[in-house]
């Protein structure tokens, strides 16, 4: 099959519950949103295909399958990520606060040179404010990384929030292609995989 | 992790508990999630996996101090009905830990320490494979080492779960390049595809022959070999057959797997399933997880947390409860948790339902090593079935590359197991002795051993389970010393089929795009 993509960018989603992570993945991969799915049952990632400079680029966004919830976030989850969103949500200090664990998290159990963007999410819910924006600003200078306040709800700014983190993974990769890249060239077992015969030992054998 | 303050309480009310988060435990909470079913699941670790779980060097260093406190209970909560049965708390019962490095912080080649950095350097340039024991550890998360390591057979139950569950997708494998034996004192290449049995220069053109009719053969004549040989060993079958030596040994105790008393059928069923997995992925019938063994329960988790179970890690379990005949709830920190069904890992299992049978090992050796056990032109991953020597059992003996993610470039780690006779170190010494050396200056092949360690892993049966006629509390044995997880996914099937007789075990999940969300509508593919 041929590929339809040039490359394909594996994105997790990470914060506390409740601040709209799942809505933020439907607003990017659908343009969709609806406050039913609060917990996300059956979600595992999303997948949306984007053009940047003219390279086809596949984005598979996973979810956490409400294991945030209490910090069970299995270490498998961040295996291949190339690039993480931290979201919290602007009118929630205790989630804002918690970006720092789950980076002491990630530091942990991601890849060292995965690309972080911080997310304040809600920002339709001005009158709710809790968090101002110059905090989410200081807190990503702090980690060097980008920063951004976006509206699921509202759709404000969440296209750009993927381009731009896309946009980092694809410089960072071209730029040191030939790098000591974590080793690619696993097996992913498909379903579609062919099915040969099993037995198949013998009746390839062709000498004898 | 290091989040200051739980900021929830678990929800009181599922369908089933499930504690521990060893392979059984997580395939039966995938497997009741994917139903329907509300799912609580609990570990009293801080991790994944248990006794499957894999760790960092800095992690796997520390394992042996880690062992857990007892909790004690109150009873205050209980009524008059209620029977309380603590859970048992020695749940992570690593054993016999040692630990020893035979590199050390400084570079012994340099006795001059102002020159050394730079020397250092230079001799890092020369030879890359120059480690120190602080190089090792700065390196310390490029480390997966599995308590229990397992490869899987191409076209094994496990793999096929895995494919037909959609749980695939979670996890990458690399197929082990080749299969050894240790035969006349030397190691040898299995031949394992029919390409390599004609590359063999060690068997005869006769002997080639030979092997493929009797790989034919085995297909053809299965009753007569049943009505002859039910209660006789499969060496007498292949000496019967007048295989040379040396096909006997290939066949025996590297294709099948098998010891010398190894019944025939028992045999020629892992022969078959040997060569049934040739070809489907690689050269080689196994395959081994990237990242370590220790992700496999992990993703039976994942997919249990995407149909809505509630996870919990490092939780304070201190109980069941008994009413009327049946468990009603589990006590968990200051919570009395409902539900209809409890599934506990073996090593987790009140002393109440435990005869008191001996328990059985696993000796367990961790290496790392700076080359392979037999040079190659690529970086192998390499399956050395060591057979029986003298009073030994057999040994498998695991290396891997950096290639599958479990170590550092320019590092071997492997893995040695057999089932435990003496200790740890006794069982497996002529092994080790014979693949590796501890001696730098010593210029022989051998790879150097930079760091071992030796501990052993319960292996809990559950043949010393008794039940008592209480039909909700369904235990899970613990590690077993098959090489893959054959009979860890036949007894989570027994089990959940047992909780649950008219569903589906595992049906495939939807992919993403299969999904619909439509409006306000429910969504249409996922399980009621």
């Amino acid at each position: 099959m041929a590929k339809t993509y040039d490359y394909l960018f594996k994105l997790l989603l990470i914060g506390d519950s409740g601040v709209g992570k799942t809505c933020v993945l439907f607003r990017f991969s659908e343009d969709a949103f609806n406050t039913t799915f609060i917990s996300t049952i059956g979600i595992d990632f999303k997948i949306r295909t984007i053009d940047l400079d003219g390279k086809k680029i596949k984005l598979q966004i996973w979810d956490t399958a409400g294991q945030e919830r209490f910090r069970t976030i299995t270490t498998a989850y961040y295996r291949g990520a190339m690039g993480i969103m931290l979201v919290y949500d602007i009118t929630n200090e205790k989630s804002f606060e918690n970006i720092k664990n789950w980076i002491r998290n990630i530091e942990e159990n991601a890849s060292a040179d995965v690309e972080k963007m911080l997310l304040g999410n809600k920002c339709e819910l001005e009158e709710k404010r809790q968090v101002s924006k110059e905090r989410g600003e200081q807190l990503a200078i702090e980690y060097g990384i980008k920063f951004i306040e976006t509206s699921a709800k509202a759709s404000i700014r969440v296209e750009e929030a993927f381009f731009t983190l896309a946009r980092d993974i694809k410089a960072k990769m071209e730029k040191k292609l030939e790098a000591s890249n974590p080793p690619k060239g696993g097996h992913q077992l498909r379903a579609s995989e062919p099915q040969r015969k099993p037995p198949s030992w013998l009746s390839r054998c062709t000498l004898l | 992790m290091h989040f200051e303050i739980m900021d929830y309480e678990l929800p009181t009310n599922f369908d089933v508990v499930v504690v521990g988060t060893g392979i059984i435990e997580s395939i039966i909470s995938a497997a009741a999630s994917r139903i329907g079913k509300t799912v609580l699941h609990v570990d009293s670790n801080n991790f994944y996996g248990g006794l499957s779980s894999s760790f960092n060097l800095e992690s796997f260093l520390k394992l042996n101090i880690e062992k857990r406190k007892s909790i004690c209970m109150e009873h205050s909560s209980l009524n008059d009905t209620e029977t309380f049965f603590p859970i048992n708390n020695s749940d992570f019962t690593l054993d016999e830990v040692t630990h020893q490095w035979n590199i050390t912080n400084k570079n012994k080649n340099y006795s001059d320490e102002e020159n050394s950095a730079q020397e250092d350097i230079i001799a890092k340039e020369i030879c890359a494979k120059k480690w120190l024991k602080d190089d090792l550890l700065k390196e310390s998360r490029k480390f997966n080492i599995d308590l229990t390591p397992k490869v899987q057979y191409a076209r094994g139950d496990f793999i096929e779960l895995l494919i037909s569950s959609n749980i695939a997708r979670y996890s990458e494998y690399r197929s082990i390049t080749r299969v050894l034996t240790w035969f006349n004192n030397t190691l040898e290449v299995v031949p394992c595809s029919r390409s390599d049995i004609f590359a063999n220069n060690k068997i005869s053109i006769i002997e080639k022959r030979i092997l493929m009719k009797f790989f034919t053969s085995l297909d053809d004549n299965e009753d007569l070999i049943i009505k002859d040989y039910a209660s006789k060993t499969y060496k007498c079958f292949l000496t019967d057959k007048k295989l040379s030596k040396n096909l006997i040994h290939y066949i025996l105790y590297a294709i099948s797997n098998s010891t010398d008393s190894t019944l025939c059928l028992e045999g020629i069923g892992n022969t078959k399933k040997f060569l049934k997995s040739l070809g489907r992925f690689g050269k080689t019938p196994f395959l081994y997880s990237m990242f370590g063994s220790g992700d496999l329960p992990q993703e039976f988790c994942r997919l249990s947390a995407v149909f809505g179970s509630v996870f919990a890690l490092d939780q304070p379990i201190h109980g069941l409860i008994l009413e009327e005949n049946s468990f009603k709830s589990i006590l968990i920190g200051k919570q009395k948790i409902k539900a209809k069904n409890f599934v506990l890992g073996l090593n987790l299992t009140p002393d109440f339902f435990l005869n008191k049978v001996k328990k059985k090992f696993i000796s367990r050796g961790v290496f790392i090593t700076n080359k392979s056990i037999m040079d190659s032109d690529n970086e192998p991953l390499t399956l050395l079935l060591y057979p029986a020597e003298n009073d030994k059992n057999p040994c498998t003996v695991l290396e891997l590359p950096w290639l599958s993610s479990c170590c550092p470039k320019d590092t071997y780690l492997v893995h040695i197991s057999c089932n435990q006779i003496n200790n740890p170190e006794d069982d497996l010494k002529h092994c080790v002795k014979n693949l590796f050396t501890l001696n730098e200056d010593f210029k022989a092949f051998k790879p150097l051993i930079f760091y071992s360690s030796y501990f052993s892993i319960p292996t809990n049966s559950d043949e010393n389970v008794n039940l008592h006629d209480f039909n909700n509390l369904f235990i899970c044995p613990g590690p077993d010393s098959e090489l893959d997880f054959v009979t860890a996914v036949s007894k989570a099937k027994e089990l959940f089929l047992k909780m649950y007789p008219d569903d589906e075990f595992l049906p495939r999940a939807p992919d993403p795009e299969e999904i619909k969300w439509d409006g306000d509508e429910e969504p249409s593919d996922i399980a009621q």
